[in-house]
């Protein structure tokens, strides 16, 4: 208790109030104030400290208490079993959505935004360990969703023409890096050519590009013998990784029609099967398929492209709608 | 990822809420757009315009998936606040095209007429009112719940309130009891 020092825990009184009040300090009742006779003729430093001596008995024993307790609680921990997996929870009676339904709901939450900065998220959620390998890998989509990523080519001579030809925004050498060094950036990604690798290591302009994550090296694949082999597939491309048990990617830009996006996610989770599959000795399964955007909730997915029936009347109770979803698509989505 | 049971049961309201209320009405199908143009800032009567685009455009959006919608806000101050409707002819059966499963295309339908509302220093469900005046739409209400689910869910608020009750009664009972334990303390203190 750290009032107990300006409280005198007898009386619920301050020493203060105590030196200068005589008619309330001394209280029968409290054996403390007892023991301390001649306090009103004693100076106050001393009655304060007096005080502070007095207090600390109590309190040592709570001290003691508290020390119990804490012991007592790390070995309830120590019993626990400690979780090897992540939490995945039993979703099968619970609503869930087909791919139109969803897409109406959410351009009624993204109403008024810019149709190309807001995007379609989709989160698929893993029954995996928390050690052990993690998915991690790139994707071409059908319809790409960046669009707009402007790619610098480090390089000269022939390749920087190449490059500038396959959609390079900034290509050169020393002028460039000239620029980035007094700031003007005006790109998303960087590739180095091999050959001028070393020359752009010396440069020091790791600084600068490091902390944007735009630092090129070779074992990210961003230093490559011929750069404008891979800018096509950088531009569009999107990567992909699973955090916390679950893999994070944006599917669609919010103008994406039904069609364009149920590819996109087709494509996907094709891909993320395989990835899936791809690491032997450790038991990785789709668990849920979750869509929402940047603006809106979230949506579990049935699997489904429309809801049979749905299109007819569109004023059908959802609770109705949600029982039979729930009921055809209780296993994962993985149906997409 | 939060748990699927909290998700769904925020989700719920929220999709009941950008169903029904001010704003869920069905636009005749003459109507190929809907901009929206006024302030960032509230000042001068620009609250009600935003109140309108934050709580009525989406459930307008949620009953009306082919009409676009557009907001513009400036920077201003001042400066009007308008609603315009755009009119235009009447497309094909939306509902044909769905069940050839055509790829569709999203179609610019050229404007005939439009129609302004003024929107400054006005309420939303005022605004909200002279749109469906002006536009003859009809109000969307939500089909009314079977009876067993009405009576499920009396049943099940009546269930949560009762368990609410408990549990302030045993904290309640809990403190008291604390709070004594500290004065027993104090005195033998």
């Amino acid at each position: 208790m750290a009032s107990s020092i300006s409280i005198c825990r007898a009386c619920l009184t301050r020493p203060s109030t105590l030196v200068g009040g005589a008619p309330r300090l001394l209280r029968p009742t409290s054996d403390i104030h007892r023991l301390l006779p001649a306090i009103s003729t004693v100076p106050s430093l001393i009655a304060t400290s007096a005080f502070s001596t007095t207090s600390s008995l109590p309190a040592g024993g709570g001290a003691v208490n508290r020390a119990k307790l804490k012991s007592s609680k790390l070995k309830q921990v120590k019993k626990k079993k400690p979780k090897t997996h992540f939490k995945i929870w039993n979703h099968a009676e619970l609503p869930k959505y087909a791919l139109t339904d969803v897409m109406r709901y959410i351009r009624a939450f993204e109403v008024g935004n810019d149709v190309r900065q807001a995007k379609y998220d989709l989160a698929v959620k893993i029954y995996t360990q928390k050690n052990g390998p993690a998915v991690k890998s790139r994707i071409q989509l059908p319809k790409a969703v960046n669009t707009d990523i402007r790619i610098c080519v480090f390089a000269d001579g022939k390749k920087a023409d190449a490059a500038r030809e396959a959609g390079a925004v900034v290509v050169g050498t020393k002028d460039v890096w000239e620029q980035i060094k007094e700031g003007v950036i005006n790109f998303d990604r960087v590739i180095c050519a091999s050959d001028v690798f070393q020359e752009f290591q010396k440069t020091g302009l790791g600084r600068v590009l490091g902390p944007r994550g735009m630092m090129p090296s070779p074992r990210t694949g961003t230093v490559v013998t011929n750069p404008a082999a891979i800018i096509s597939a950088m531009i569009g491309a999107s990567d992909y990784r699973e955090r916390q048990g679950v893999v994070r990617i944006a599917i669609g830009q919010l103008g994406f029609s039904p069609d364009e996006l149920r590819d996109n996610i087709k494509v996907f989770m094709d891909q993320l099967a395989k990835d899936l599959a791809r690491i032997e000795d450790f038991d990785k399964r789709i668990n849920e398929v979750v869509l929402s955007s940047t603006h809106s909730p979230a949506f579990s997915l049935s699997g489904e492209f429309r809801n049979i029936g749905r299109e007819e009347d569109l004023e059908i109770t959802p609770e109705v709608v949600e029982g039979a979803a729930a009921a055809e698509e209780a296993p994962a989505a993985a149906t997409l | 990822m939060p748990s699927p049971t909290s998700r769904m049961r925020w989700l719920r309201a929220k999709l009941y809420s950008v169903r029904n209320g001010t704003g869920a009405a069905v636009l005749p199908p003459n109507i190929s757009r809907i901009a929206l143009s006024f302030n960032y800032k509230s000042n001068n009567g620009h609250m009600g315009p935003r109140k309108f685009f934050r709580e009525c455009l989406p459930r307008l959006k949620y009953h009306n998936p082919e009409v676009d919608m557009i907001v513009t806000r400036k920077d201003a101050l001042e400066g009007p606040a308008t609603l315009t409707i755009h009119f235009s002819d009447v497309p094909v059966d939306n509902k044909l095209q769905f069940k050839k499963k055509q790829p569709t295309t999203p179609v610019v339908r050229e404007t005939i007429s439009t129609i302004d509302i003024d929107m400054l220093n006005r309420y939303p469900d005022d605004i909200m009112a002279e749109l469906v005046q002006k536009t003859s739409a009809t109000l969307y209400s939500e089909p009314p719940r079977p009876q067993e689910l009405e009576e499920e869910a009396e049943y099940l608020a009546a269930k949560r309130e009762n368990e609410l009750k408990e549990k302030y009664k045993l904290q309640r009972a809990d403190r008291r009891t604390g709070k004594e334990d500290q004065l027993k303390g104090a005195i033998l203190a």
